[in-house]
C-alpha cells in the first residue's frame, strides 16, 4: 500500500523502500560480545542504545516485549514547559526524540508565546503508533544496534565492574557498560481501588528478579508510584461543551535536522471539573488507595491524581480536564488531569459528572502503578553508579516522571557508557549550558523524593537556556562526539554566521532624530530620539518590535534587514530586549565558574576538616560530589560550609603539587573535570549566547 | 443488555441481545465483528490493548500447502473489511509456492482501528478472572449439565463484572499457559503476558474437559542479515542447487481499503515486495517436504521469522536472536459442539473460539471466530433475545 502523502508534498523522510544498509554492521562474534549493553526500550533505552552506536560502540538493547518499544503508556504528548525545552536539547545533541515526535505529532503549540522567551516552549501531540513505528524502523535501520527480547534476571558484577548480563532465558551478553531504563518494571505492582496485582504495566508481566540482582551489586532501591487517567471513547463526547484547544498555524518542529511534512492537525478539548465530581470523588475518597494505603511508594506531587489534588486543595472549585486525541487512527482519547487509582465505577461516575464527558464511555481504566525505583544520589554526574564501574541508570528507573525527562537522561548515560568504554572523560553538562544539565545535577545531587519533572523553575539561568538557542549551544557538542553530521553542525554554524551578520547589520545602521521617527515613536508610546542611535539599540526598547523598527528606516536599509530569515528574527528580538538581563547570567556564570568548576578529588576526606558541621561532613562522605559547585547544593550543606571547604580545598592543592587530585587513577567521574570542561567548549559559537563556557 | 453489576449496576439500556468476547486477538476480532455485524451490543474484553488483533506465533498464514486461490476462497466468509486486511497484509511467493506470510503489526493497527468503527462494538479494558454462570437471577459455579444457564459472567482484575446473555472465550493460549524459553519457564501463552489462570479454574469447575496443546514458535533474527542466515542454515533449492531469492507480492488485488487518514503523516508500513526464501535443509524438515522458511516477520522491526526447526545456534553464528525460538503449552477446550460449551443441544451462555477451542493456525481462528458468531446470534434469535 504505498503511502498517502497529502496534496503531492515531498515529504522530507528517510527513504524506507530500500534494503537495511547492511554495510557497516559489526556482527557479534560467537561469544557475543556487545561494548554497550541497555536494559529496556522505553524512552531512556531507545536514546541510550542509539547514542551508543552512533558513537560506534556494538550495542544491545534489550527489552521484555519487542512489541512495544517506545510505548507512550501515559499522556500521548511530548514537550510542554521545561519538558520542551529538554525534548530540543536532546536533537540539539544529536538524540532521537525530537526527530520522532516531529514524525508522529498531530497538533503542534508553541506555550507561553505571550510571555518571556525563557519559558516558551513547544508541545506535541502524538499519535502513539506512529511514534512507536518510527522509533522502532530508526532502531532497526541503526548499525552496530540488535534490539533483543528477553528478561535480564542478572547482573554479571566482579570487581566492582560489570561484566555482563544474565538472560532469564541462560543467554549471557558479555558487555564493557551497561544502562540500566527499566521504567516502572521493577517489581511493578498496580493498584486499582482494592485491586492489587503485579504488573509492569496493564497486560504485562513485571520484571520480578532483577532488582534482587541490583541488591546484591551493593545498589540501593526504594518505591515510587505514578498513576494515569482513565481513556474514553473519543466518539461518545460532546465536544460543543467543552472549548476547542486548537494547534498552531505556524509550522513548528522540534527537531533543527529535518522538516517535517505539512499536516493536518487535530484539536484537544478543554473543561473542568464541577462540584459533582468533587462530590463523587469525597464520597468515594475511602476507596483510594491513598487513604487506604494499598500504595506505598510516594507519587508525584506535580501530575497528581485527581483524590489527591481534592485532599490537597479542597477550597478549589474547578481543576481543568483536558480531553486528548490518542491518534489518528484510534478512537480512544485520554483524560489529563483525572489521573487516578479510584476503582472503576467511580471512575465511570466521575467522568460523567464532567462537563462534555456525560455520555463517555470508558474504555481504559485510570490506575496506579508502584515500582522500583534507584535513588539517583547513588550516580555521578555521568549516570554512572557509584557502587559499579561502567554500570549506568537512566529515566523514571531515576526517579523521574515524563518521557522528555527520561529521554535526556537516557541520551547522556547512553554517551556516557560509550565514552566509558572507549576509556574517555564523561560528558556533563553544566547547569548554564542546558537543562539536561540541571535535571542531572538536580538528581545526583539533592536526590528525590518524589518523581522529577522539570520546570522552567528549576533552571536559574533559564535565559540563556531557550528553545530558539539550544543548537547553538549544544550542536557543537554533538557533532563532537560524532552523533551529528559535518552537514548538520555546519548548518548551524551557517545560522550562527547569518545571525551575527544581521547583528552587525542593526549596529550599523543608524537613525537619527527626526520629527518623524519622533512622531512614530510618540505613537509607540516610547520617547523620542534624544541623538541619533543604531537601529540595535532602539530595538532594545520593549515598546519597539523588529516591524516597527522597520518602519523608521529608509528603504534600502529596510529591505536589507527584513531579508533577515524569521528565527534569526526572533533571535535578534531576544538578544536585544533582554540583553542586559543576559549579559548579567553570563557574567554571574564566569564569576562562579572557578568555584562552580572546582573539583573535590575523589577520595577527599571529610571527616577531619575543622569549621564543617557534622551534617556537613556526613552528607558530603556519603554522596562524593565531583566539584564544589555540586557540593553547594547537596542538601545539608550551607554555604558557610562552603567557605570552609573552599579554604581546605585550596589548602590541599596547594599541597599536592602536581595537583592531581588525591590520586584515583580512574579517569571517570570526580576528578576528570579538566577534561569535562575541554568536551564543553563550543568552537566556533560566538555572540553573547556563549553561555559562559 | 450489557450489565455493569458492579457499583450502581447501571445498565446500557439498550433493547438489543448482547455478548461478552473475552480476549482480542486473532478469533476474538472476527467474532467481535460478526456479531456486531448482525445486529448484537457486543463488549469486547480485552488485557492488552495495544495488541488487539495481534497474529502472535509468528506470520505463517496457513500451516501446510496451499495455493492463493484456496486463500481466498477460505477468507471470503470473513466479514469485510477484515477480509481485505488479512489480504493486503498478506504476501505470497510470487511464483505460487505455497507459504503466505502476514504482517502482524499492520494486521493488530488496522484490526483496532476496523474494531473501533464498528457500530454496536464497545472495547472494555480488562483481564478476566472468572466465570460464573446464572440461573435464576443467581451466578455460581455449578457445572453445566446441571442446568440450563440463559446468562453468565465474567469478572475482571479490576473487579469489574460483566453479564451477558452469550460470553465467547476467545482466549488464544492462555489458559494455565506457560512458555518455555531457553532454560526458562514463563507463565502465560504469550512471552510477557500473563497465564489466564482464574478462568481455567472457572472452565474446570464447570465442568470442561481440556486438551493439552503445545506449539513450537520460531525464532526471529535481524533482516538484515538474511544472506548470511541463509548461508548458515545451508540450504540449497533442490533443483536448482543453489541459493535463489524468491519475491513476494501482495495478495489483495485490489486498491487499499484502510488508508491512512488524508493529511496525516504517513505510517512508516514498507511495500511490497518482500524477500523471502524458501530453503530446503539437509536436515529433516517437518512441514509437507518443505525445508525451513525464513520470513519476513513484520514492517516496523524488521525481523524474519525462522522455522522451529533451524539450530539456534546456527542462528547466533549468522546474526542476532532477536526473539527466543519457545514453546508455549496450554490447555485448550475439548468436546465443543461447533464451538458451544457445555449442555448438548441445549441452550448455552458460554462459546468458545479461536485456539482456546483448538484452531491451529490463524486461518483457522478466523474462520472459526466468524461460525461460532453465527451459531451464537441464531442461538440468541431463538431464545427470543431479539435481534
Amino acid at each position: 500500500m504505498p503511502s498517502p502523502l497529502p496534496f503531492g508534498i515531498e515529504a522530507a523522510v528517510p527513504d524506507l523502500s530500500g534494503p537495511v544498509v547492511a554495510g557497516k554492521v559489526s556482527r557479534p562474534s560467537a561469544g557475543r560480545g556487545y561494548d554497550v549493553v541497555v536494559v529496556g526500550a522505553g524512552h531512556a533505552g531507545c536514546e541510550a542504545a542509539l547514542a551508543a552506536a552512533r558513537i560506534g560502540c556494538r550495542t544491545a538493547l534489550v527489552t521484555l516485549h519487542i512489541d512495544n518499544i517506545a510505548l507512550m503508556p501515559c499522556n500521548p504528548a511530548v514537550g510542554g514547559v521545561g519538558k520542551g525545552q529538554l525534548t530540543r536539547e536532546v536533537d540539539a545533541l544529536g538524540g532521537e526524540q525530537g526527530r520522532n515526535t516531529d514524525r508522529a505529532s498531530i497538533q503542534l503549540k508553541m506555550l507561553n508565546t505571550s510571555k518571556g522567551p525563557a519559558v516558551r516552549a513547544l508541545r506535541a501531540q502524538a499519535d502513539k503508533r506512529l511514534y512507536e513505528d518510527w522509533m522502532k524502523v530508526t532502531l532497526s535501520r541503526t548499525p552496530n544496534l540488535d534490539v533483543v527480547q528477553g528478561e535480564a534476571v542478572g547482573l554479571d558484577v566482579s570487581r566492582e565492574t560489570i561484566r555482563g548480563l544474565r538472560l532469564a532465558d541462560g543467554r549471557h551478553l558479555p558487555c564493557q557498560a551497561l544502562v540500566l531504563a527499566t521504567g516502572t518494571f521493577l517489581r511493578g505492582k498496580i493498584v486499582i481501588g482494592d485491586r492489587i496485582f503485579a504488573a509492569g504495566r496493564v497486560g504485562e508481566l513485571p520484571a520480578l528478579r532483577l532488582s534482587q540482582s541490583l541488591l546484591d551489586a551493593g545498589l540501593e532501591l526504594d518505591r515510587f508510584q505514578s498513576a494515569t487517567p482513565p481513556r474514553i471513547d473519543g466518539t461518545t463526547i460532546d465536544p460543543d461543551k467543552m472549548i476547542p484547544q486548537e494547534g498552531d498555524v505556524t509550522p513548528l518542529s522540534f527537531s533543527h535536522w529535518e522538516t517535517p511534512s505539512p499536516r493536518r492537525q487535530v484539536p484537544c478539548y478543554l473543561t473542568h471539573t464541577t462540584g459533582a465530581t468533587h462530590e463523587v470523588v469525597s464520597k468515594h475518597l475511602h476507596l483510594s488507595p491513598l487513604k487506604s494505603g494499598s500504595v506505598s511508594g510516594k507519587g508525584p506531587r506535580y501530575c497528581p491524581s485527581i483524590d489527591r489534588k481534592l485532599i490537597n486543595f479542597p477550597e478549589k472549585e474547578h481543576h481543568p480536564v483536558f480531553v486528548e486525541p490518542e491518534g489518528v487512527t484510534t478512537n480512544e482519547m485520554y483524560l489529563q488531569g483525572l489521573t487516578t487509582s479510584l476503582p472503576v465505577f467511580v471512575q465511570e461516575k466521575i467522568i460523567k459528572a464532567t462537563p462534555g464527558l456525560e455520555n463517555a464511555r470508558l474504555v481504559r481504566p485510570g490506575y496506579a502503578v508502584e515500582y522500583d525505583y534507584l535513588p539517583p544520589q547513588q550516580l555521578t554526574l555521568g549516570l554512572q553508579t557509584k557502587a559499579v564501574a561502567g554500570l549506568f541508570s537512566a529515566g523514571q528507573l531515576n526517579g523521574t516522571s515524563g518521557y522528555e525527562e527520561a529521554a535526556a537522561q537516557g541520551l547522556m548515560a547512553g554517551i556516557n557508557a560509550a565514552l566509558h568504554v572507549r576509556g574517555e572523560a564523561p560528558f556533563i553538562l553544566r547547569r548554564g549550558q542546558a537543562y539536561i544539565g540541571v535535571l542531572i545535577d538536580d538528581l545526583v545531587t539533592k536526590g528525590v523524593d518524589e518523581p522529577y519533572r522539570m520546570f522552567t523553575s528549576r533552571a536559574e539561568y533559564r535565559l540563556l537556556l531557550r528553545h530558539d538557542n539550544a543548537a547553538e549551544r549544544l550542536s557543537g557538542l554533538g557533532h563532537g562526539l560524532g552523533l551529528l553530521t559535518d552537514e548538520q553542525f555546519e548548518s548551524v554554524q551557517e545560522k550562527q554566521r547569518r545571525f551575527d551578520e544581521y547583528a552587525e547589520m542593526l549596529e550599523s545602521i543608524n537613525i537619527r532624530s527626526t520629527p518623524e521617527t519622533d512622531a512614530l515613536l510618540a505613537a509607540l508610546g516610547t520617547a523620542p530620539l534624544e541623538e541619533s542611535q543604531s537601529a540595535g539599540r532602539l530595538l532594545r526598547r520593549p515598546q519597539v518590535t523588529f516591524d516597527d523598527l522597520l518602519t523608521l528606516l529608509d528603504q534600502d536599509d529596510r529591505d536589507r534587514l527584513a531579508a533577515a530569515p524569521t528565527e534569526v528574527i526572533e533571535q535578534l528580538a531576544v538578544q536585544a530586549r533582554y540583553e542586559g538581563y543576559i549579559r548579567r547570567q553570563l557574567a554571574e556564570i564566569r564569576r562562579h565558574r572557578a568555584t562552580e568548576t572546582l573539583p573535590v578529588p575523589d577520595a577527599f576526606d571529610y571527616w577531619p576538616l575543622e569549621g564543617l558541621t557534622y551534617e556537613a561532613k556526613d552528607k558530603l562522605s556519603r554522596l562524593r560530589p565531583a566539584t564544589l559547585g555540586q557540593a553547594s547544593r547537596v542538601p545539608g550543606v550551607s554555604p558557610a560550609d562552603i567557605s570552609v571547604l573552599l579554604v581546605h580545598l585550596y589548602r590541599h592543592l596547594r599541597s599536592d603539587g602536581d595537583g592531581d587530585g588525591a590520586g584515583d587513577g580512574k579517569g571517570a567521574d570526580g576528578s576528570g573535570l579538566p577534561g569535562a570542561a575541554d568536551r564543553s567548549s563550543l568552537p566556533g559559537v560566538s555572540g553573547p549566547d556563549a553561555a559562559g563556557l | 443488555m450489557t450489565d455493569q453489576v458492579t457499583g450502581d449496576g447501571q445498565g446500557a439500556g439498550a433493547d438489543a441481545p448482547n455478548a461478552l468476547v473475552v480476549g482480542a486477538g486473532v478469533s476474538g476480532c472476527a467474532c467481535a465483528v460478526a456479531l456486531a455485524g448482525s445486529g448484537i451490543q457486543v463488549t469486547l474484553i480485552n488485557s492488552a490493548m495495544d495488541r488487539v488483533g495481534l497474529p502472535a506465533y509468528g506470520p505463517d498464514l496457513v500451516a501446510s500447502e496451499m495455493g492463493r486461490g484456496e486463500l481466498e476462497q477460505k477468507l471470503a466468509t470473513l466479514p469485510e473489511p477484515l477480509r481485505s486486511i488479512w489480504l493486503e497484509a498478506g504476501m505470497a511467493p510470487e511464483d505460487g509456492g505455497s507459504s503466505i506470510n502476514v504482517d502482524r503489526r499492520r494486521i493488530s493497527v488496522e484490526t483496532k482501528r476496523l474494531l473501533e468503527a464498528v457500530p454496536n462494538l464497545r472495547f472494555r479494558q480488562g483481564f478476566v478472572t472468572d466465570l460464573r454462570l446464572v440461573q435464576d437471577g443467581d451466578a455460581g459455579h455449578q457445572p453445566l449439565h446441571a442446568q440450563h444457564p440463559r446468562r453468565a459472567q465474567v469478572e475482571t482484575i479490576f473487579g469489574e463484572v460483566f453479564e451477558a446473555d452469550a460470553v465467547i472465550l476467545a482466549a488464544g493460549l492462555s489458559l494455565d499457559a506457560q512458555t518455555e524459553v531457553g532454560c526458562d519457564v514463563v507463565q502465560g501463552g504469550r512471552y510477557g503476558e500473563p497465564a489466564s489462570e482464574g478462568l481455567y479454574r472457572a472452565l474446570d469447575g464447570l465442568g470442561a474437559c481440556f486438551q493439552t496443546v503445545e506449539l513450537e514458535v520460531g525464532a526471529r533474527a535481524l533482516e538484515r542479515d538474511f544472506d548470511a542466515l541463509a548461508e548458515a542454515i545451508g540450504a540449497r533449492i533442490a533443483n536448482s542447487g543453489s541459493l535463489e531469492t524468491r519475491h513476494l507480492s501482495g495478495l489483495a488485488s485490489g486498491s487499499p481499503t484502510t488508508a491512512w487518514p488524508e493529511g496525516f503523516p504517513p505510517a512508516p508500513h514498507l511495500d511490497h515486495p518482500r524477500l523471502a526464501m524458501v530453503l530446503e535443509s539437509s536436515a529433516a524438515s517437518e512441514l509437507a517436504g518443505e525445508g525451513p522458511v525464513i520470513s519476513p516477520d513484520g514492517s516496523a522491526t524488521r525481523e524474519v521469522y525462522l522455522d522451529p526447526g533451524v539450530p539456534v545456534g546456527v542462528v547466533e553464528d549468522a546474526s542476532v536472536l532477536t526473539r527466543m525460538p519457545v514453546r508455549v503449552t496450554a490447555k485448550t477446550v475439548a468436546g465443543l459442539d461447533g464451538g458451544r460449551f457445555g449442555t448438548a443441544g441445549g441452550p448455552t451462555a458460554v462459546w468458545v473460539v479461536g485456539r482456546a477451542g483448538g484452531a491451529r493456525t490463524y486461518l483457522e481462528s478466523l474462520t472459526s471466530g466468524v461460525e461460532v458468531a453465527g451459531a451464537v446470534a441464531a442461538a440468541l434469535r431463538d431464545r427470543g433475545c431479539g435481534a
